[in-house]
């Protein structure tokens, strides 16, 4: 019985590892480096915040860490990249639109999902998206509406923290 | 006299453990071909991965003192051994040989990804399976260490 059980598990392994040696992997080629915006997609307990300029508009973006069961998923993540690369990623995501002096939050908006596109290096926002390799800020549609900066470890916490303390 | 019968849940229970076994062997193999394939035992990509990581965490705390005091100063013997490590662990465990052995190198890699600064819950996870395979002995349910610790009683290697 042991074995008759060993030998399911040997057949489940081996139909999943077929499965995903099935899934292709994307025609075009991935984005190189360097990146203005550097986002570890394997980091699960970061915090990314993304400082956007515009004329007309400025917003930080909040990339929240991940929670303890999407951080131990990763372990199958690491287990299938081997067979197809991992193209995207999900984080949850606060927007915070900055008073001019870009110290303080004027409106807070919560419970928002970012979209990495590991591929192609961009992260996909609610209203915008930000090209990884120039930090360009653009609309949906592609129209330029900016520059983006990516806070570095440590004051990005502290910056989240002075949001969180004037935000309305 | 014959093996005592054992009941449908303890034989399912090996069973679940053995899948496990072979997931985290399998999962040990790859990075280890990875490791492979980035040359991590003879380039300096272990120094780029180590100096990529400490920009990541908190500069004053105890995985930054560890990247900078012993990581990063020795990332060629670093690379060199977690190569070996992680070819050990895929051997061990999927052939079940010296498997509590194995166990016990995974567990040592496992915190070592922590200390560098590589943590998250998920660590835990493999933590914890890991010690499985110290505490049972799955290489005698299935795997070479049977046969061997028949014919090496004594040898501790694989019990």
């Amino acid at each position: 019985m042991i074995f008759r059980v060993a030998r399911v598990a040997r057949v489940a392994a081996a139909t999943m590892l077929l499965a995903l040696a099935g899934c292709a992997k994307p025609t075009a080629p991935q984005v190189q480096g360097p990146f203005v915006i550097d986002i570890p997609e394997y980091c699960t307990v970061c915090i990314e915040v993304l400082r956007c300029e515009g004329p007309v508009q400025r917003v930080a973006y909040v990339m929240h860490e991940q929670g303890a069961w999407a951080q131990i998923a990763t372990i199958w993540n690491y287990f299938a990249e081997f067979f197809r690369p991992k193209v995207e990623d999900f984080r949850k995501l606060t927007i915070y639109e900055l008073a001019p002096d870009m110290a303080r939050a004027v409106v807070v908006r919560e419970g928002l999902e970012a979209r990495l596109d590991v591929w192609n290096r961009r992260v996909e926002l609610p209203e915008a998206i930000v090209d990884q390799k120039t930090g360009a800020w653009l609309t949906r549609d592609g129209i330029n509406r900016g520059q983006c900066t990516h806070l570095p470890r440590g004051p990005d916490r502290q910056f989240v923290a002075t949001l969180k303390e004037t935000s309305p | 006299m014959t093996a005592p019968k054992r009941g449908f849940a303890a034989k399912l229970g090996r069973g679940s453990v053995l899948g496990l076994r072979y997931f985290y062997g399998l999962f040990y193999l790859f990075a280890f071909i990875n490791k492979l394939q980035q040359g991590y035992a003879w380039t300096g990509y272990p120094k780029q991965v180590f100096l990529k990581q400490l920009a990541q965490i908190d500069p004053n705390g105890l995985m930054a003192a560890y990247l900078t005091g012993f990581l990063i100063p020795n990332y060629r013997l670093v690379g060199i051994v977690v190569t070996l490590v992680w070819a050990a662990v895929a051997v061990g465990l999927l052939l079940g040989l010296c498997t509590r052995w194995a166990g016990a190198l995974a567990i040592f890699a496992t915190v070592n990804i922590g200390l560098g600064g590589f943590y998250d819950a998920s660590l835990i996870v493999l933590g914890l399976i890991a010690l499985l395979f110290v505490v049972l002995p799955t290489g005698h349910w299935q795997g070479l260490d049977r046969r061997l610790h028949a014919k090496y009683p004594r040898s501790i290697l694989f019990r």
